[in-house]
């Protein structure tokens, strides 16, 4: 029964790409899937529960959202690597679990490095209002200071010195030296290798651990940091710890 | 007298030819927009918005036109962007150092003169805006301003069928989406060209500056007021600290605030002398209510007399463009 379901998506998947493709030359017939779970102290994070961080500073978040984008599978060697052909960004929201997968058509072939964009790139922050996934409708945008909010975080905490002890970090800025764009690249260990025919999917398990948000290369306490809403020095070291709770903890060919 | 009838009849083109439109519209169903040429003047410098993002059309202009005049932009209706860029003060706010928004809430800079934005890449006071189709965004999201979300914007003009015809007959479907509704508005923005004062019928030949003009320009000359206010769009886009002190109740660091850089503070963009005796008072927080604030502010490193004063002003008179602010395809349609 199981199995009958899996072949059916793949013949919708299938058809779907064949309508697409009517001006492309060679269609990308596989799919590229992402399911991002974010987590913390191992276990799955959930919104308005109140939880601890490895500074020992208890917490509850209201609001995790952030882009993800350019997904690409490559080969490590050649250095080749192969863009995803569907939306070029995904905006992902905790509070709506089904914006935590998605998938996304790519090229069949033999691979051995996922990449992504954690954000989005420079040349979509300043070209004009973009649609789905990036239109500034989605509140992901600062208006007065061009540029998206790659990452939202927001919550409350009885260590932050803020009104109501809010935090709130709105994670973004292109402009060098402080770029919170951050490349996310996985690479499979040699000799193995993703061989991707046609008409399968590639899935991803990605963790977004919150341990490490807190905790990477910059010690992001609460106490000290309640705050971060412009681009800048510290925007740019909470996105490396961000870049450092990204996980990927499993995949499969189906 | 010569050109009185000059201008007569140019108002009548733009009547008989807004008349032509209205009728047009009654069965524009299904067919395409008129493309409309954007209007750059003679040896002026190239523009820099991406146009084939975003083809001018006659309909996109009037759609532009009619949203830029909309309250329903703003969350309480009362604030459309003509309430602080008012066409008759050449699109700034008339004799306002800030401008009014939402719920009796002053802004924290004073409205920006609207004109010749296709030659500008960065937007605002302090260039923070990167597209001249981002910009709405902001004074329609600050919350001292129109103080509205694009989502609840979007909705009160689907609910309206007149806005779902339009858009769909200017971009092939009824969807009103963000950047539909800011592509409109630039159409109806990039239009504000500003090459028809008097200073450019004399530069184009068509026209002689009075002695006192003439004698007036020299002297914008010989102070090298150019050397920041460049012609032809008299500001050379860049970003200055011109020596006003930090407004401690505004704190308004200008550039700064936006690169992050120390060497950045208290700049703020040169500002187009164009339209300069309708956009009073001056700054970026309007602190200086007259052009004599102006003259003593800069007569401190570049000493400026009565006479050369005077003179300075008539020539700045002869930079007002009436065709940009008397334009009734320009005003308000409603």
């Amino acid at each position: 029964m199981k199995k009958t379901y899996i072949l059916l998506m793949v013949g919708l998947g299938f058809f779907s790409a064949c309508q697409k493709e009517a001006s492309v030359e060679s269609p990308p017939t596989a799919h590229l899937e992402v399911r991002i779970h974010p987590e913390i102290n191992g276990e799955p994070l959930q919104l308005n529960v109140p939880y601890t961080n490895g500074f020992g500073e208890s917490f509850t978040v209201t609001t995790i959202k952030f882009y993800t984008g350019q997904f690409s599978l490559g080969d490590q060697l050649s250095g080749s690597s192969e863009l995803s052909a569907g939306e070029p960004y995904f905006l992902s929201d905790l509070s709506t679990p089904s914006t935590l997968s998605f998938s996304t058509p790519i090229k069949p072939g033999t691979y051995n490095q996922l990449s992504f964009l954690i954000g989005v790139d420079s040349a979509r922050n300043v070209s004009g209002v973009q649609s789905g996934a990036l239109d500034p409708a989605n509140g992901m945008f600062w208006t007065w200071n061009s540029g998206y909010i790659y990452l939202k975080m927001e919550g409350n905490s009885p260590v932050s010195n803020q009104p109501n002890g809010k935090f709130e970090y709105h994670i973004g800025g292109f402009q060098s030296p402080n770029s919170s764009i951050r490349l996310f690249i996985a690479n499979l260990s040699a000799p193995d290798q993703w061989e991707l025919a046609k008409g399968k999917t590639i899935s991803f398990d990605i963790v977004y651990s919150l341990d490490n948000f807190f905790n990477s290369s910059f010690p992001l306490r609460i106490s000290e940091t309640p705050v971060c809403t412009t681009p800048g020095e510290l925007s740019s070291a909470i996105a490396n710890n961000i870049a450092a709770a990204f996980q990927v903890t499993n995949f499969e060919i189906k | 007298m010569r050109v009185r009838t000059i201008i007569v009849s140019l108002v009548w083109g733009i009547l008989s030819g807004s008349f032509l439109l209205s009728c047009k519209k009654t069965d524009t169903v299904g067919k395409s927009p008129v493309p409309l040429s954007f209007p750059k003047p003679a040896g002026w410098p190239d523009t820099k918005y991406d146009f084939s993002q975003n083809p001018l059309t006659r309909e996109g202009f009037e759609l532009g036109r009619k949203l830029f005049f909309d309250g329903r932009l703003s969350k309480d209706g009362n604030f459309p962007c003509a309430s602080c860029h008012q066409p008759f003060a050449a699109f700034s706010t008339y004799e306002h150092d800030l401008s009014h928004g939402f719920n009796n809430q002053f802004t924290t800079r004073n409205a920006t003169a609207l004109f010749n934005l296709a030659w500008q890449t960065e937007m605002h006071h302090d260039g923070g805006i990167a597209n001249l189709d981002l910009q709405p965004l902001a004074p329609i999201t600050a919350p001292n301003e129109m103080a509205e979300t694009i989502p609840s914007v979007l909705e009160k003009l689907s609910a309206d069928p007149d806005y779902v015809q339009q858009f769909k007959v200017v971009f092939g479907s009824p969807e009103i989406t963000t950047a539909r509704m800011t592509k409109a508005l630039s159409q109806y923005m990039l239009m504000l060209v500003s090459a028809s004062s008097k200073y450019d019928r004399v530069k184009a030949g068509k026209d002689v500056f009075t002695e006192n003009e003439a004698a007036g320009y020299a002297i914008f000359l010989k102070k090298n007021c150019n050397s920041c206010h460049a012609e032809p769009l008299f500001t050379d886009l860049s970003y200055r600290d011109d020596g006003l002190p930090l407004n401690s109740s505004l704190n308004d660091v200008g550039r700064m605030r936006i690169t992050g850089k120390k060497e950045d503070s208290l700049k703020f963009r040169v500002p187009s002398l164009r339209n300069i005796l309708l956009t009073k008072p001056y700054m970026h927080d309007g602190r200086m209510v007259s052009l004599d604030a102006v003259y003593d502010h800069y007569s401190k490193k570049n000493p400026l007399s009565s006479v050369e004063r005077g003179l300075l002003t008539e020539f700045f008179r002869s930079l007002t463009d009436s065709s940009l602010v008397e334009n009734p395809a320009l005003a308000d349609p409603n």
